[in-house]
Parts: structure tokens; C-alpha cells; sequence
């Protein structure tokens, strides 16, 4: 037996990373406004003056003890969306810096991944995935098209800053913005990003995207890693969003009084600045442990159980706006994502009128 | 905090399972899926792949109030398109009643070679049944399995006549993208079908050579599948190989029931007329030679079509378009079950 391991590239060529000529492809910026728009972004304009993708631009972070100290600079929910006719479909991308993590892979944390629109569907078609170490990559995700206008999303990086994206499209393609999804204003997800964004192998499969595809609606992520979690100080921000709907979706680990004291108020927060806005309150799926601990599974039951007093309590003072969703039954293994789940209430809030 | 008793995984009290030439394997204390005495008859690439425990695990019960890991593995290096909880990691799985539910995962740190995790702790001390799956895509060169001194434990004997299913195919099979080492397709068949599975996945290398079918048909199983179409270039070449591999198996497995399966439509091949047309003729070269066979008289060999299985463009469901996700494993999975049990029942009422 040969005695030292190669490198999987080296023996399946379906993990080689593909290269092609990009000979005859013009290059467009993501900014480039009159081909591309940038969507999940709270505030897109911001963005576009800064050059950045950072869900939280620089301009937006509040200057106050009430801040919170993590500003997100990873474009978790971010997507280009275009219309085009190119036959072929490269992307460039450049990371501020590219860290490893132990539970996603390099296509989820700094890849990007590619969607068409098939009918009233939206279907996975391709990923570009960086090799460990380098911070740009280019990569060809789609040729040999048929020549006829798609539309298109491109996922950014679940888990790293991107400082430079464009897209290459044939030299005489069209390529177009497209309008927001579903005529209303779009759903914002706030909370701890432990269930959000932190387990999915690809770009764009995160279960906040997955759902804002179900539903035909815009989304934006602002979930924070737990160890950043403060709801009252993330709502300061979600209180400055023109959302249709806010979801809060909170992690398992705030014991249950500073859970019901910081959820509370921060949807007071909400509330003073959109008293008419539905809010979801989503419990968090009962962690794998709970299988054998006694102690976790009444820790997490302690927490879905907070949460749904506090929706009593704000139903019991008239709040008609607010909803509970029980995430218990949702696992954290992905088999059982929430998306499907959403999808099947959401619209139920939307026929009644209730989305903005 | 008591101190731990430490199990080496090849002490009798714990079960190997998923391994074909288990003797052998404990001659040479080594997790390889196949034997060094064919290493010479293989491809490279076949021969580096077998040295990972793919589909690999421990199986026995215990009544530990905790239970701990030490492992070491060949490589630290991450892979692009998996987390090290899969390539590198163990997971752990208990059985509650008919159902297998995740316990625990473990996995090196970056840059490490070394896993050393206490995975459960605080159980009450109750007899359970577990399955510790070792990693997708590296050797373990050590693994010891830490208990609670006074506890009992036991290998979980296999059922009366129970004979393992065996999977030989491409990087799909052997586990490439699944999140933890458990949550690949016949880690998951196994555990749905409550039968040991023997996982012959090869990156790229699974090519239908006739070495390889020599070896299979050294193993007393329930059934081949053979799911290697994904490896194959092109459709003659699969035409070429795909006849000669059954005959080798029918020479000595004769009445087996034998499962082809065709390849998955990659996500590729929504839009990439080159991908869908090299996809259609694989895939059509294999019908013929099951049509053919059939006709033949061959009603032991079997067809599930991959198409169903693993539907393209469905989100979360592969990582690169190509390999499977936990979840894209999972749809997999649940698909497969419910086409294998007919097989499995249809045999059993012939012999």
C-alpha cells in the first residue's frame, strides 16, 4: 500500500477545480446597478456607497452602549440578481481573508452557488468553490447555454467578507437587474445565526434563502453568532428596517429569564417603530443532545416554553401582529429544515393581509 | 471526575462492522475497507481511498454514564468541499427503539491529526445500543473508545443469519459531502434497513475493473449494488466494463441478488447540453445491459434508477452540484430504502 495520502483532487477529478478560457466574456460589477441587483441587503444604498457586501455597511453601525459589538461582515443571505441570455456564466470573487471552520466546508463559508428560475421554481444549477488559502477565485459556473433570457441568483458566502465580486457573461449578452421578489417588502430574519447560517454546505442553502425561494419573497439575514446574541441591541438595527415582516429566531443558550427579558423588549423596539409589522416569534429545534441528557432537553423545552409565554403575553395585551411558531420539531441536521415549514404559514399570514 | 477505562476499538467487547475481511483487518490493526494482499491488483487512487474507514463503525452496548473518543488520523489537511467533521470526524448514533438518532460528532482541530472528545456525559445508566462511524476520507491510524470504569459493555452480536449489503461505487458512495461521517447513504440505509452495510465508495476511482469484482465476490452478502456508474467516462466504456463485472460475480455468487443503479442527473445537467447528453448515454448503456440481461434470465439483477433518487437542482441537496449534502444524502436515502425492501423480501421467500 502506498504510504502517505494524496490530496482528493489529485485522484477524482469531480473535486478538481474546473478552469476555462474566459476569453470573449465581459466582466460586470456587482455594483454595476443597470445589470445586477443586490438583494438580502438592509440597506442596499449604503452598500452601493461603500462598496461593500458586509450585511451591516459601515455607515449603518450605531455609535452607542446599546450596539451591538459584532457587525457582520459576511454576506450570509446576500445574492446577485440578474436576467441574462449569456451562454456562458463565470464569477469572480475576492475574500478579505478566508478562515477554516470545523463543521461547514470551503463551498459554504467563502463559495458561491448559482440558481436559475424554472417556472415558479428556483433551482440549484451550479457552485464556485475556492481552493483552502487563496482569497480570489475564478471559476466558470455555467457554458454551452442555449441562448434565451434566465433568471439568475447568485449566492454569496455564508461565512466570509467578500471585497470584490463580478460576474463574466458573453461579450454581446443582455444582462438586466431583476425587480424584488413577490410585491411586498422584504422578510427580516433576526436572532442567533447557530440554526441560520451556520451548518449549510452551499451558499444560498441556508434555510432563511431556502424559505425567501419557497415563498417568493425577499429576505434578509441579520442573525449574529450566539456569542454576539443581545436581541434588544440587535432590534436597535431591525428597528430601522423596512421589512414586511421580522422573524426573530433565537438561539438555545440565553437562559430562559434573560431570554424572556431581551426577547420582550426587542420587540418592543419593533414595535415602536412599526406598530402594524407581523412578528414570528420561532422557537429553536431541540438540540441533537437532548436525546440522552435529561438536562438538555429541559433546557431547550425551557426555552421554547419562554418564548411562547412571551407571545401569550403580548397577545394578552392586544399585539394581534405577533405569531409563535414552534421550531422544536425542526432538526438542526438539516433533514428537517424550517423553510418547509414557513412556507406552508407564511402564506397564510400574506392571504389574510398581514404581510406589508 | 472518575477516571475512564480506554477500549482499543479492535478489543473484543466492541463490534467492527462494515468491513469485509474483518480477520484480516485484525491481523494488520487496520480500518482498511480492503485487503493489503489485493493492493497490487488496484488502481492507485482505489488503493488510497480503501485506507478510509468510509461506512466503518463500532457497534456495542453499554450502560457508561459517559463516553469518550481518542482517535488519530493519516492527514490534517481540510478539504474544500467538506467539513472535517465529516472527513475527518467520528459520529455517534444510539438506538432508541427502531430509530438511530445522532448523539455526538468529534473531529480534529485545524491543523491536528489528534481527536480526543468526551462525546456524552451525564446519561443515566441505562443499557444502550451505539454505532461510533468512523471518518469518510482519511485513515484512522488509532481509535480507543473511553467508558466509565465500572460500566459494562458488550459487542452487539449480529442477528441469526444476517449477511451484509454491499455498495461499490463512486465518491456519492463512499461519503463525499456528507457534514458527519454517519450521514452518508449507506451509513443511513444501514441503519434504516436495521442491516450491516459494507460501503465500497471510491472517489473516482470506481471503475467496474475486474480486480475489484474479484474481490467482491470473496464476500458473503445479502446483495451488490453496484452504483459506479458516476466513474465511468462514457457509456461504451461502461458497456464495456459493466458485463464483465456481473459475470465475475455470478461465477461465484450466483443466486445474489444483484442492484444496479443508474447515475443521479447532476445539477449541471439542468442547463449544460454536454453534461445531460454524457449523463443519457452512461444511463443508457446500462438499461440495455439490464434489458438484456433480464431477457436473458438473470431476474436476480435488479435496476434503481438514480434519476429518482437524487433529483438535480433541488436546494441543500449537493455541494457542487455533484455530491451530496447530509441532507441531499438523506433524500437519498429514503428513496433507496423503500426500493431495496422488496429485493431483500423476494429472496428470502427463494431460499
Amino acid at each position: 500500500m502506498p504510504s502517505s495520502l494524496p490530496r482528493i483532487e489529485e485522484i477524482d477529478r469531480n473535486f478538481q477545480t474546473t478552469d476555462a478560457s474566459s476569453e470573449g466574456l465581459k466582466w460586470v460589477d456587482a455594483f454595476d446597478s443597470g445589470s445586477i441587483a443586490l438583494r438580502g441587503l438592509a440597506w442596499p444604498d449604503s452598500n452601493r456607497d461603500e462598496r461593500t457586501f458586509r450585511r451591516l455597511p459601515a455607515s449603518k453601525v450605531i455609535s452607542s452602549p446599546d450596539a451591538i459589538p459584532y457587525a457582520p461582515g459576511d454576506s450570509a443571505g446576500v445574492f446577485a440578481s440578474f436576467r441574462t441570455d449569456s451562454c456562458r456564466i463565470h464569477v469572480r470573487v475576492r475574500l478579505r481573508e478566508m478562515t477554516p471552520h470545523g463543521k461547514m466546508p470551503l463551498s459554504g463559508t467563502a463559495g458561491v452557488a448559482l440558481y436559475f428560475r424554472k417556472g415558479t421554481e428556483w433551482l440549484s444549477v451550479a457552485s464556485g468553490i475556492p481552493v483552502a488559502g487563496d482569497e480570489f477565485y475564478e471559476r466558470p459556473l455555467l457554458k454551452e447555454l442555449i441562448p434565451e433570457e434566465r433568471d439568475f441568483r447568485l449566492y454569496l458566502p455564508l461565512r466570509h467578507e467578500v471585497s470584490e465580486l463580478s460576474l463574466g457573461v458573453d461579450e454581446g449578452a443582455e444582462m438586466t437587474p431583476l425587480a424584488a421578489s413577490g410585491g411586498c417588502k422584504p422578510m427580516v430574519v433576526y436572532g442567533s445565526s447557530t440554526f441560520a447560517y451556520e451548518y449549510p454546505s452551499t451558499a444560498g442553502s441556508d434555510w432563511i434563502s431556502h424559505a425567501g425561494r419557497l415563498l417568493g419573497i425577499d429576505t434578509i439575514n441579520f442573525t449574529v453568532p450566539e456569542e454576539a446574541e443581545r436581541f434588544s441591541e440587535t432590534a436597535a438595527y431591525a428597528g430601522q428596517m423596512d421589512a414586511g415582516l421580522f422573524l426573530i429566531s433565537p438561539g438555545p443558550s440565553l437562559p430562559p429569564p434573560l431570554l424572556a427579558e431581551q426577547l420582550h423588549s426587542s420587540i418592543q423596539r419593533i414595535r415602536e417603530a412599526y406598530p402594524g409589522v407581523p412578528i414570528v416569534i420561532l422557537s429553536p429545534p431541540l438540540p441533537d443532545c437532548r436525546i440522552l441528557s435529561a438536562i438538555a432537553y429541559d433546557a431547550a423545552l425551557g426555552c421554547r416554553d419562554t418564548m411562547m409565554e412571551v407571545y401569550l403575553r403580548l397577545r394578552k395585551k392586544g399585539d394581534r401582529h405577533c405569531h409563535w411558531l414552534d421550531g422544536s420539531q425542526w432538526m438542526n441536521d438539516g433533514s428537517r429544515p424550517p423553510a418547509e415549514y414557513l412556507a406552508s404559514y407564511i402564506p397564510a399570514l400574506r392571504l389574510r393581509g398581514c404581510l406589508m | 471526575m472518575f477516571p475512564m477505562e480506554w477500549i482499543d476499538a479492535f478489543d473484543p467487547r466492541l463490534a467492527i462492522r462494515g468491513l469485509g475481511w474483518l480477520e484480516e483487518n485484525r491481523r494488520s490493526r487496520s480500518f482498511r475497507r480492503l485487503p493489503d494482499r489485493a493492493a497490487d491488483a488496484l488502481p492507485l487512487g482505489v488503493q488510497h481511498l480503501s485506507r478510509c474507514p468510509a461506512g466503518v463503525y463500532l457497534s456495542f452496548l453499554t450502560d457508561s454514564r459517559r463516553i469518550a473518543v481518542k482517535a488519530t488520523v493519516n492527514n490534517p489537511e481540510q478539504m474544500c468541499h467538506m467539513p472535517r467533521a465529516g472527513s475527518h470526524g467520528v459520529e455517534l448514533y444510539v438506538r432508541d427503539g427502531f430509530r438511530w438518532h445522532p448523539a455526538a460528532v468529534a473531529y480534529p482541530d485545524e491543523g491536528s491529526t489528534l481527536l480526543e472528545s468526551e462525546l456524552v456525559s451525564a446519561l443515566s445508566s441505562d443499557l444502550r445500543e451505539y454505532r461510533l462511524y468512523l471518518p469518510l476520507y482519511r485513515e484512522l491510524l488509532t481509535l480507543a473508545l473511553g467508558i466509565d470504569r465500572d460500566a459494562k459493555i458488550r459487542p452487539r452480536p449480529p442477528a441469526a443469519g444476517e449477511k451484509p449489503i454491499l455498495f461499490y461505487g463512486s465518491s456519492i458512495t463512499q461519503g463525499a459531502c456528507a457534514g458527519t461521517a454517519g450521514a452518508e447513504s449507506t451509513a443511513m440505509l444501514g441503519r434504516m434497513l436495521d442491516v450491516e452495510t459494507v460501503n465500497f465508495g471510491f472517489s473516482g476511482g470506481a471503475r467496474g475493473e475486474p480486480a475489484i469484482a474479484r474481490l467482491i465476490a470473496e464476500l458473503d452478502v445479502e446483495l451488490f449494488v453496484l452504483d459506479f456508474m458516476p466513474n465511468c467516462p462514457s457509456g461504451e466504456f461502461l458497456a464495456e466494463r459493466l458485463p464483465v463485472f456481473v459475470d465475475i460475480l455470478r461465477e461465484s455468487r450466483a443466486t445474489v441478488p444483484i442492484v444496479l443503479v443508474t447515475q443521479p442527473n447532476y445539477n449541471g445537467a439542468l442547463l449544460d447540453r454536454e453534461i445531460y447528453l454524457r449523463i443519457q448515454n452512461k444511463r443508457d448503456a446500462m438499461l440495455h445491459f439490464y434489458a438484456a440481461r433480464r431477457a436473458a434470465g438473470d431476474q436476480r439483477l435488479h435496476l434503481i434508477d438514480g434519476f429518482g433518487l437524487s433529483p438535480a437542482g433541488l436546494s441543500g441537496q449537493y455541494v457542487d452540484g455533484v455530491h451530496p449534502t447530509s441532507r441531499g444524502f438523506a433524500v437519498i436515502a429514503e428513496r433507496f430504502a423503500p426500493q431495496l425492501t422488496p429485493i431483500r423480501c423476494a429472496m428470502r421467500q427463494w431460499s
